[in-house]
């Protein structure tokens, strides 16, 4: 009973947050993609923190210098954050990047670094693994002419989709751009990834990034929309991270950005149910919260249940020979097999689930978004096929990570950059 | 004020999916129900019709019609069997909408399958068949002993067709006739199976029941060979 009342509640959230979505789309569609010329271009610093990035640091440096924009006002800053590889080298070897070292671990005490030395009136952060596209700055630039905007974010594309985890990346980072621009839209952008956000540098040097959580960019944000400025996206502006590759990388990923997650809410605790910022203390993090432990509990479930069975299983080979388990088929002596749901209300399940999914990718359909994520239609079409499978498994894999750094936080583990 | 309305619209709409959903559910479920209530019916119909039959054959002292007695029960008790099946599933699913329905449907069928226990009692001593009946006793909810259990005599009754005839009650139902032949045999826990008035606590083995099986029916038949 409690496990129907559950997923029928479930499904309910479920459903709301799809219509929500849709109802943004439809009600925004001009304002998805809004184009402007920049009139001035401000003075941009560059700031790429690195730590053991022999691998990336040369190519992200290529993409920042290749970009369109007026080279007297772009400055690039690069923080070696105590690398023990050839980082510092391959640095050095670009005369116009400043390079500086950072001995105290930590992005945050890196970036606050390359701060102090930054003279632009616009800073960027960049990750030492990401790209940029040429008209990235240019694209976003004009975002600051208004002065009630605080930063600006940018479309993140994924540039090693190999692979089954990488597709699903690419997938959940296709939703999660969207899901930003809309709510960025409702001035409730909770984060300025590395992934070139640009913020206005007084503001900032204010505040300046902190290393009380695991995720600066997010309490960074958070800090400039309780200063009462704006975050925006643009969807026109693109840049490339390289995604962790393999199980174990994406999870030391997850487990640092979810952790950082609980870290910034409870820290910045005073933003829920605040009537200053009623879309994100209303809805987005009270119901960011309410998902997970939806998650959380479907993956209670199917692991209780898979345990119960295999524990089952295990047991009846005790008792019954191998080759008259293979013949048994459900017959009607009572078995009581266990039914992970009932399948009536399963029926009811599926269509409240499914119709919202429809509406959802409907609404979508309408933008030239899909096209612009999923570069032409015949992939469009096939990453869409792979949202069943990534909804089922990635998705429980990811509340797993969540589980882990929920644990994490409760038992104060201990933090890793 | 527009920003503030989509979460009433939303929610209006979710809502309109939500019932259209739960409406929908809820329709199949009826018609499932239906569908059980009126094999439920076909069954008792039968019993009704067997016990008058028995009525009249005693009253004759007639025994040319053990045969046909016999045949209708068996058929009977595979009419149940299937109702079973349908009925776990049923109450399974409908714990949500189905309510006292559910409860009362167990009760009913739970009544035909003493009723067919009793009736093939009575026709074995009548006619002196000599078909094993086997009443087992368990729980419907957390007794993983009772889904091995159930697995062992699914097994066995695949393997003796109809000269085994299981009859199991599931504790839980709410009917004095369970309580009574609980006390009656000396079950006290589940799973437990009566076989020849005798009881057996535990899981019993799949050889073990063969045995038994086989020393009751004492035929030259395929399984006890």
């Amino acid at each position: 009973m409690i496990r129907i009342i559950f997923y029928l509640l479930s499904a309910f959230v479920g459903i709301y947050i799809n219509v929500w979505y849709m109802l943004l789309i439809l009600e925004n569609k001009s304002k998805l993609l809004t184009r402007k010329k920049a009139k001035k271009f401000p003075k941009v610093s560059i700031l790429i923190p690195a730590r053991n990035e022999e691998k990336n640091i040369g190519d992200t440096i290529k993409s920042v210098l290749s970009m369109d924009y007026p080279k007297d006002k772009l400055e690039v800053i690069a923080i070696d954050n105590g690398s023990t590889d050839r980082t510092s080298e391959i640095i050095s070897t670009f005369k116009k990047v400043k390079l500086l070292s950072e001995r105290k671990l930590g992005k945050a005490n890196a970036l606050n670094k390359g701060l102090s030395m930054a003279t632009g009136e616009i800073v960027g952060t960049l990750d030492a693994d990401t790209l940029v596209n040429k008209d990235c700055l240019k694209k976003t630039i004009w975002y600051f002419e208004d002065q009630s905007v605080g930063a600006v974010t940018n479309f993140v594309k994924v540039d090693n989709e190999k692979g089954l985890l990488g597709k699903f990346q690419k997938v959940e980072y296709a939703f999660s751009a969207i899901t930003k621009k809309l709510i960025s839209i409702l001035n409730s952008m909770y984060t300025t990834p590395g992934t070139l956000s640009l913020l206005r540098r007084d503001i900032i040097q204010e505040i300046k990034f902190s290393n009380d959580t695991l995720t600066e960019d997010m309490d960074i944000a958070l800090s400039i929309i309780k200063k009462g400025y704006k975050i925006v996206n643009s969807l026109d502006a693109v840049s490339y991270t390289i995604i962790p590759r393999g199980f174990r990388n994406l999870a030391k990923q997850r487990i640092r950005w979810y952790r950082g997650f609980i870290e910034n809410t409870i820290k910045h605790a005073d933003l829920m149910l605040n009537k200053r910022f009623p879309h994100l203390g209303f809805f987005i993090f009270p119901m960011a919260y309410i998902t997970i432990l939806i998650g959380i509990g479907f993956l209670s479930i199917v692991l209780l249940d898979f345990f119960n069975s295999l524990q089952l299983f295990i047991k009846s080979f005790f008792y019954i020979p191998i080759a008259d388990q293979l013949s048994l088929v459900p017959g009607s002596i009572p078995r009581l097999d266990s039914i992970l749901m009932s399948s009536y209300s399963l029926i009811s399940f599926i269509f409240i689930f499914s119709t919202s999914f429809v509406l959802l990718l409907y609404s979508l359909k309408l933008l030239p978004l899909s096209r612009l994520y999923f570069y032409d239609k015949k992939r469009c079409k096939r990453d869409i096929a792979l949202l069943p499978f990534y909804m089922l498994g990635y998705y429980f894999l990811i509340m797993l990570l969540w589980c882990f750094a929920l644990f994490m936080e409760l038992f104060r583990w201990k933090k890793k950059w | 004020m527009v920003r503030l309305n989509i979460y009433t619209k939303a929610f209006l709409i979710s809502a309109g999916i939500f019932i259209i959903g739960i409406f929908i559910g809820m329709n199949v479920e009826k018609f499932v129900a239906s569908d059980f209530i009126s094999r439920t019916r076909y069954v008792e119909e039968s019993v009704q019709e067997i016990e008058l039959e028995m009525l009249y054959f005693q009253g004759l002292n007639e025994t040319y019609s053990c045969n046909f007695l016999g045949e209708i029960v068996r058929r009977t008790n595979n009419n149940l069997d299937e109702l079973s099946g349908q009925l776990s599933r049923y109450s399974e699913t409908n714990v949500l909408f189905g309510g006292t329905d559910v409860e009362n449907l167990k009760k009913r069928y739970t009544s035909l399958l003493i009723k067919d226990w009793i009736l093939q009692e009575r026709i074995k001593k009548m006619c002196g068949d000599k078909t094993v009946t086997i009443l087992y006793f368990y729980d419907r909810r957390g007794c993983d002993d009772c889904i091995i259990q159930g697995n062992i005599l699914s097994i066995l009754k695949n393997s003796f067709r109809e000269k085994i005839m299981i009859f199991p009650l599931d504790r839980r139902v709410d009917l004095s006739m369970i309580g009574v032949l609980m006390s009656r045999f000396n079950v006290t826990t589940v799973p437990s199976i009566v076989i020849e008035e005798k009881t057996y606590s535990g899981i019993v083995v799949g050889e073990k029941l063969e045995r038994i099986a086989c020393s009751i029916l004492n035929e030259n038949i395929t399984a006890c060979s």
